[in-house]
């Protein structure tokens, strides 16, 4: 019985060098994620997509371009 | 008479009705977040500062702007005026809309993005343009000194629509001036006057040129002509303004300057008569009517005009309502011209953008199922993980390179970073882990010994923080006592705790009992360290992460639940720590049955031994009295110098020997105490020196050797 040899093996050791790997973020937890929590996968992908923001912004100022060219197109014309 | 503009001065109200599609689809298209650099035909005021360009701006949009005197416009402010056709006249009020564009080629920052102020109010339009410019990013906080350097070229972007308002975009810039005070200082005299040089440059730019004229009729404050001087076809673009004219006495200089004899650069000029900003104020009262405001205006300027022998002055270039015309035919002008031009330009934007959105939609058609992306991603944390237990750091860049001291790739290296926390919570267990440190032999004074284990060791080499070693070190340190006043401190207490045992025998209870004292500081010190490993952990588990999973789903899945996984292994580490010291806190005569077998002797020879030791070292202090040279010389010259008359009398020669020998004698005396005390005194040594071996077995701290100092400090 020794007790900084205990605290090192059975509370350093185990109970956080052996789980850690496991036990914080590991395809089996998001396995349960998934399963538990219906929103899952849309809550955290969908905050990873900064691509969706630019992808509107960009759909929109096209809109615009394009009025804008229709509307440049009669002068043109002339 | 000069005019080299050769306008077509067709009175009509609605010389932009044609273009005003376009240009409400070029409004739209300022408002573009993807690119800030819209460029299209525009009026663009520029001028000095105190030549009246903000009075120019509200008599040719009819908005109230906000002049007073004093006050310089800070930023670009850029007016958008369209004539709403489907308004019934009757109900047209006018709608304004304000907000804030990035400067060209940034970015705006968020919070000055957000800013939309909408009023139909135009008395209000003042306080929007002052809340704007007071807006955190827009312009730079005064200074110390009180001084201000805020000129931007942000713009404020005021865009009005009523059935009344004619089409017009028009940009007024802050004043050029040449002499620095409290409101302006230095930096900004050039800022302002690369603002102008800047609008100036642009081919898409009509430059409406604001001069002043003095009392005597010259042009006063006048840097801007001839800054704008050599710009290519500045001149065919630029629209001249002649203020304060209800100034002037002598006309002669006036005639000069619209003939172009005086200005650096050919213009056309337009003369106008300004209202003061104490006229405006008094003329045009907060929520007048704006049309009956504009109204009013005209009359001041045109009775000036028929007041006053301008008859010099050709009727088309006197007063707004010609020069707003002008303006618009200048316009639709510029925009018919460069309607070419501008049409390229947006295609080749257009197609630039219709590229990009094409590229992200094809890579977010291949990217993988989603489900199977947060799986690669948990895949490759668990590998970091695993490695970083294991040690396995060598060929992955993560973990660093052999003499890289970063802290951040250090703390990513956790099997070391945790064997040092280890070795270092060892340490402070030895050091500060027993509540009373027993010296182990006394010194022939009785005063100073050797500290019978641990003693203050504090770790020399670590590269752990010097506030982590500290947090190890925090606890109280240990009382240090002889082992005779130790053992007569247990001798007392031995009545309190009698059992049904002999008189001379203790309670076996009472060995329990010093050990729950002596190792009171466990707790403690566990506690710390299980904290710091834990940090470590956790500080390391950020940096796998990082490595594994972008930003965004890294933010969502820590908050999800890899906080919570760490809080739980924690309270884990915390919960067997509990049973560890239930286990620990009394001494437990069964931890003895494997000591003997394991260590080669019982701890009964080892306490003995200790004895031993004890009255070895008295003997070797007896033969060093008996072999020491110098102590031989002191003896026969009574001295310790050799330099002084040898003078020996028997009298002191019997007395030193006399003296000395008493000394042996009476360390020789010790030593059969000594032997009786190690073989015979059961009580309360023993249970003392039992004591001590319970805790020596127990606590087990012995951390190794090498990094750290193993002296034993002497007391």
């Amino acid at each position: 019985m020794q007790f900084v040899g205990h605290i090192n093996s059975v509370i350093v050791e185990h109970c956080l060098m052996e789980k850690l790997p496991n036990e914080v973020f590991s395809s089996k937890i998001l396995r349960m994620r998934l399963r538990s929590e219906q929103n899952f996968l849309e809550s955290v992908i969908g905050e990873e997509d900064k691509g969706a923001e630019r992808r509107g912004m960009l759909e929109v100022d096209l809109d615009r371009l394009n009025t804008c060219l229709k509307a440049l197109k009669g002068y043109n014309a002339s | 008479m000069a005019n080299t503009l050769g306008f077509d001065f067709v009175p009509s109200d609605d010389i932009l009705a044609e273009e005003t599609p376009l240009l409400d689809a070029i409004d739209e298209l300022r408002k573009t977040r993807t690119e800030t650099n819209i460029d299209f035909p525009m009026w663009v005021v520029v001028g000095d500062q105190n030549t009246g360009k903000s009075s120019v701006v509200d008599a040719i949009t009819g908005i109230p702007f906000p002049v007073r005197s004093g006050v310089c416009t800070r930023f670009p402010i850029q007016f958008e005026l369209r004539r709403t056709m489907d308004r019934e006249e009757t109900a047209g009020n006018i709608e304004v809309e304000v907000a804030i564009l990035p400067s060209p080629g940034e970015e705006l920052p968020s919070s000055l993005g957000a800013f939309k102020e909408t009023t139909s109010d135009m008395s209000k339009l003042p306080e929007l343009v002052e809340k704007a410019s007071k807006l955190k990013g827009m312009l730079s906080d005064p200074k110390v000194d009180g001084t201000v350097d805020s000129f931007t070229t942000k713009t404020l972007q005021i865009c009005a629509k009523g059935p009344k308002l004619p089409c017009l975009s028009v940009v007024d810039l802050p004043g050029i001036y040449n002499s620095a005070n409290r409101e302006q200082n230095e930096a900004g005299i050039q800022l302002v006057k690369d603002i102008t040089l800047r609008y100036a440059h642009n081919e898409n730019s009509i430059i409406l040129l604001i001069v002043a004229v003095d009392g005597r009729g010259e042009s006063v404050n006048h840097t801007t002509p001839g800054l704008l001087k050599g710009i290519k076809g500045i001149e065919k673009r630029t629209l001249g303004v002649l203020t304060g004219l209800d100034k002037v006495g002598e006309k002669t200089y006036v005639t000069q300057i619209i003939n172009n004899k005086t200005s650096p650069i050919e213009v056309h000029w337009q003369c106008l008569r300004n209202l003061s900003a104490k006229e405006r104020e008094t003329v045009f009262p907060p929520g007048a009517d704006l049309s009956a405001r504009q109204k009013r205006r005209n009359e001041i300027e045109e009775e000036f005009f028929n007041k006053n022998d301008w008859n010099f002055i050709p009727d088309d270039q006197k007063g707004i309502v010609s020069l707003r015309k002008k303006l618009q035919l200048m316009l639709r002008d510029a925009i018919r011209q460069r309607s070419g031009p501008v049409t390229q330009k947006l295609t080749s934007w257009r197609d630039k953008m219709q590229q990009e959105l094409d590229n992200m939609n094809k890579a977010l058609a291949e990217q993988k199922d989603p489900e199977e992306y947060l799986m690669d991603m948990a895949d490759k944390f668990v590998q970091t993980v695993q490695d970083a237990v294991r040690g396995e750091y060598a060929g992955r860049p993560f973990f660093g390179k052999l003499h890289d001291s970063d802290p951040h790739h250090r703390a990513r290296r956790l099997r070391g970073h945790i064997r040092e926390l280890n070795r270092t919570f060892a340490w402070a267990m030895k050091s500060r882990g027993k509540t009373d440190m027993i010296r182990l032999m006394e010194n022939t004074d009785g005063v100073s010994g050797q500290l019978n284990e641990g003693a203050e060791k504090l770790p020399k080499i670590s590269f752990l923080s010097k506030e982590v070693i500290n947090a190890y070190f925090a606890c109280e340190k240990s009382n240090e006592v002889s082992k005779a006043e130790y053992e007569i401190k247990i001798k007392e207490k031995r009545p309190e705790w009698h059992g049904l045992q002999h008189p001379q025998d203790d309670n076996p209870a009472i060995i329990s009992l010093i050990f729950e004292a002596q190792s009171v500081k466990w707790k403690e010190l566990a506690e710390t360290h299980i904290e710091q490993v834990w940090e470590a952990a956790k500080t390391f588990v950020a940096s796998a992460l990082e490595e594994a999973v972008p930003d965004g789903i890294r933010q969502k899945l820590t908050e999800s639940f890899v906080n919570d996984k760490l809080e739980n292994l924690k309270h884990g580490m915390n919960e067997k720590l509990k049973e560890i010291l239930k286990v620990h806190s009394r001494a437990n005569p069964g931890i003895f049955d494997t000591y003997e077998i394991l260590q080669g002797h019982t701890l009964e020879d080892s306490t003995q031994s200790q004895n031993i030791q004890d009255v070895l070292a008295t003997v070797t202090e007896i033969l060093g009295l008996l072999v020491s040279p110098l102590s031989a010389e002191q003896l026969l010259l009574g001295r310790g110098s050799r330099n002084e008359p040898i003078n020996f009398p028997m009298e002191v020669i019997k007395k030193n020997v006399a003296a000395h020998f008493t000394k042996v004698a009476d360390r020789l005396k010790l030593i059969p105490e000594k032997l009786a005390s190690s073989s015979e005194d059961q009580s309360p040594a023993t249970t003392v020196e039992k004591s001590e071996g319970y805790y020596k077995v127990g606590s087990d701290h012995d951390p190794g050797t090498g990094r750290y100092s193993q002296g034993n400090r002497k007391v």
